[in-house]
């Protein structure tokens, strides 16, 4: 395997103005994932920190926003995992618990909360509803189903699709 | 894994109240098509806003995406609605302006081609202001104090319509 060469004062230069390019886009992807500012604005730091380290491993020729990305995502995993260690139970409970899924512990941003505003505004009603029952009331599939007289499958699918389209975001369709 | 089996195994997880990022396999396909992250990202988010308010509902309040999530029940009937709310806020204002006119003491003596004195009600307007989301319409009355080639003085009244 061929050794690469060590980074060059120009290409150090050039990396930096790649990172700082894409600084606002990796904290608002790491502000989704952690659901607080303090912990997005750490990974941000931890993920910029460990990609300079492999800043000789980077092809200028290659995908650099999906790089960093990957970077992004890695470090955040390891930050959850950390965490865990920390303090056992910390991150996700057991499937079996009803709140098994992590709440954000501060208030989401303003902007995150309109995106989602927006959203649910552009959802078929069924699925809007069947949407925020499950997520945001805690009712079981089993509750919606009965709520809206429809088979527990078509709850899934209506959820799906609504939850496909949160994924796409509102300015998407 | 390919794409479909990755979003049906991300759903059955979130169905299940699971977190999709202790899943091994989803955090590994993730981690190889980092093309998928940011969409995966909004959504966690998005469920994230939604549990984060649920307490406020649990505790019998309205929060914000309740009463945003209603708002958008009713765009439709709002919506409908709207034109009859200009034109009720509309006459509303035209009566008040007509009522102070007749009542105004020196209305009657003054000459209709003599300058506006200041203080004195001129006119009264009502306009709509579209309303932020839809949730409630607001109406703006305009009162022009003094109305002279060289002086424009006005104040005004803004409510919402509920």
């Amino acid at each position: 395997m061929a050794l690469r060469p060590m980074p060059t004062e120009a290409f150090e230069t050039r990396f930096a103005a790649l990172l700082q390019q894409h600084r606002e886009r990796l904290l608002g992807f790491l502000r989704r994932l952690c659901g607080v500012e303090a912990d997005a604005e750490d990974v941000l730091q931890e993920t910029l920190a460990k990609v300079w380290r492999l800043r000789a491993s980077f092809d200028p020729y290659g995908n650099a926003e999906g790089w960093l990305l990957q970077a992004a995502f890695r470090t955040f995993c390891d930050h959850r995992a950390r965490r865990r260690r920390a303090v056992p139970g910390s991150v996700t409970g057991s499937a079996t618990e009803p709140d098994a899924l992590p709440a954000p512990s501060a208030p989401c941003p303003v902007e995150l909360r309109d995106e989602v505003v927006r959203t649910l505004a552009a959802l078929p009603s069924i699925e809007r509803e069947l949407l925020l029952g499950f997520h945001r009331d805690g009712l079981s599939l089993r509750e919606l189903a009965e709520r809206h007289a429809l088979p527990v499958n078509t709850v899934k699918s209506h959820l799906h699709r609504a939850r496909q389209r949160l994924a796409a975001g509102p300015e998407e369709r | 894994m390919n794409r479909s089996e990755f979003e049906v195994r991300l759903h059955v997880c979130l169905d299940a109240r699971r977190d999709p990022f202790d899943d091994a396999e989803l955090v590994a396909w993730l981690d190889a098509h980092p093309e998928e992250l940011e969409a995966v990202a909004r959504l966690w988010a998005a469920v994230g806003v939604l549990r984060h308010d649920a307490p406020v509902t649990r505790a019998g309040a309205r929060s914000l995406l309740s009463v945003e999530a209603s708002a958008v029940r009713v765009r439709g009937t709002a919506n409908r609605r709207w034109p009859l709310l200009v034109l009720c806020a509309g006459l509303a204002g035209v009566a008040a302006a007509l009522v102070l006119a007749t009542l105004w003491p020196a209305h009657a003596a003054t000459p209709s081609v003599a300058p506006p004195a200041a203080g004195r009600i001129l006119s009264a307007v009502v306009e709509p202001i579209t309303p932020t989301l839809g949730l409630a319409p607001q109406v703006r009355a305009t009162e022009v104090l003094v109305a002279r080639p060289d002086v424009r003085v006005e104040v005004f009244t803004q409510w919402s319509v509920r």
